[in-house]
């Protein structure tokens, strides 16, 4: 197999991959016991990419040039707040926690 | 190419979210190493917290989409001696050969197969991440902890007050097998963490390769998870993980601009809490002299 077909099918089973534990994730989904949530100000935000530097759960990706985050694993540590060199990062409340 | 547009472009091997605790420096590790070694690689991941985090996926919830073995404890290293040879005689030359282990795994239990594997010139890569114990079981004490560290085999309390010992330094241990690349790294400095991996894998081409990083660890050494990447930077200034390289013998040794004091370091870690004035001299005093051998190491 050609290196860039190659490439293109391990995309296309790792997107696969990723919507098929999104639909079977429900209950684990850690937005149910996460206390706080990193909230980007896009406003203040210049893309710089020192949170996907440091997230340790992967949960920050870029979408072409812009960071953004993706709540699904994310479990509310605050390093990226913590690390954001212009604070566009602030720890919020999680809206979906259960007591 | 930047490491951050590095970062940006390629794909997480391990999808996102795991059950590793907040901050977790050795997942941060876990992650980056993964991800610049990308799919066409095989991993083994020892028992310890990667491992029982769900490296494999966890509960339906996550998954790796290269493949990666859970071996046991103290056979990683001659594992996967095993297999870069397999995949050495069909040709494969350009599959990476990674482990990724605790420092459990590394100094101590994996020890005797990790010093073979880099004896006998093994064409992979090892990393360890060291985050001073076996956090995975709850904080036991192993040989690279800090000296006067309460852990729960050596608690500060009435009969002794934390370690007895002084940590082992494995990576110059390893550096004296003569291997192909041996380096130590810390996540605070990224990009050096990237390059280091990026050179690692390459060396692994031609033979054994060893990264030693530094991995804080919020829940074992009690501090606040978000401090996690400062408590690393800290660590690195204090000279505790000093970051060298050595490439074929040749050791190179990043300065360190701003230096400060072991007892500005252990401030606010709650392991470090009951450390009296001799045990933080102790530690000041290996420290410097780690340095002052690796300065004249980088001087040759």
């Amino acid at each position: 197999m050609a290196a860039d077909t190659q490439k293109e099918v391990q995309a296309m089973l790792y997107q696969e991959l990723i919507l098929a534990l999104r639909d079977r994730a429900g209950d684990s989904d850690s937005e149910r016991w996460r206390v706080v949530r990193p909230v980007m100000d896009k406003g203040r935000c210049t893309d710089c990419g020192a949170c996907i530097e440091f997230c340790p759960m992967a949960t920050i990706f870029a979408d072409g040039a812009v960071i953004r985050i993706r709540y699904e694993g994310c479990i509310g540590c605050g390093i990226c707040a913590v690390n954001c060199r212009i604070h566009a990062i602030t720890m919020e409340p999680s809206p979906d926690w259960h007591n | 190419m930047s490491y951050i547009d590095v970062l940006k472009q390629t794909q997480n091997v391990m999808t996102p979210g795991s059950s590793a605790c907040q901050g977790c420096g050795g997942e941060l590790i876990l992650r980056r190493v993964m991800q610049i070694a990308g799919n066409n690689s095989v991993f083994a991941v020892p028992p310890g917290c990667m491992a029982g985090a769900g490296v494999d996926g966890w509960n339906f919830s996550n998954g790796c989409t290269a493949p990666i073995h859970i071996t046991l404890l103290d056979n990683t290293a001659s594992f996967m001696s095993g297999v870069s040879e397999m995949y050495q005689r069909k040709g494969r030359q350009d599959v990476n050969i990674v482990a990724i282990a605790g420092d459990g795994a590394t100094a101590d239990c994996g020890f005797q197969s990790l010093s073979g594997a880099a004896e006998r010139g093994t064409k992979m890569l090892y990393v360890c991440y060291d985050n001073e114990g076996y956090m995975n079981t709850g904080y036991q004490r192993s040989s690279t902890t800090s000296l006067g560290s309460s852990t729960s085999t050596t608690p500060a309390g009435a009969a002794i007050n934390g370690k007895e010992q002084q940590q082992k330094y494995v990576p110059l241990i390893m550096a004296m097998h003569n291997i192909e690349y041996c380096a130590t790294a810390s996540p605070s400095n990224m990009a050096d963490l990237v390059a280091k991996i990026q050179k690692g894998l390459e060396a692994s081409k031609r033979g054994f390769a060893y990264l030693h990083v530094f991995s804080p660890c919020p829940t074992g050494w009690k501090f606040a998870p978000d401090q996690s990447i400062a408590v690393a930077r800290k660590a690195v200034a204090a000279n505790l993980c000093p970051i060298w390289e050595c490439d074929k013998g040749v050791f190179k040794l990043t300065p360190n601009r701003r230096p400060i004091t072991i007892a500005e370091f252990v401030a606010g870690i709650g392991k470090f809490k009951k450390l009296t004035e001799e045990e933080i001299a102790s530690i000041q005093s290996l420290v410097d002299e780690r340095w002052a051998l690796l300065e004249k190491l980088a001087a040759e």
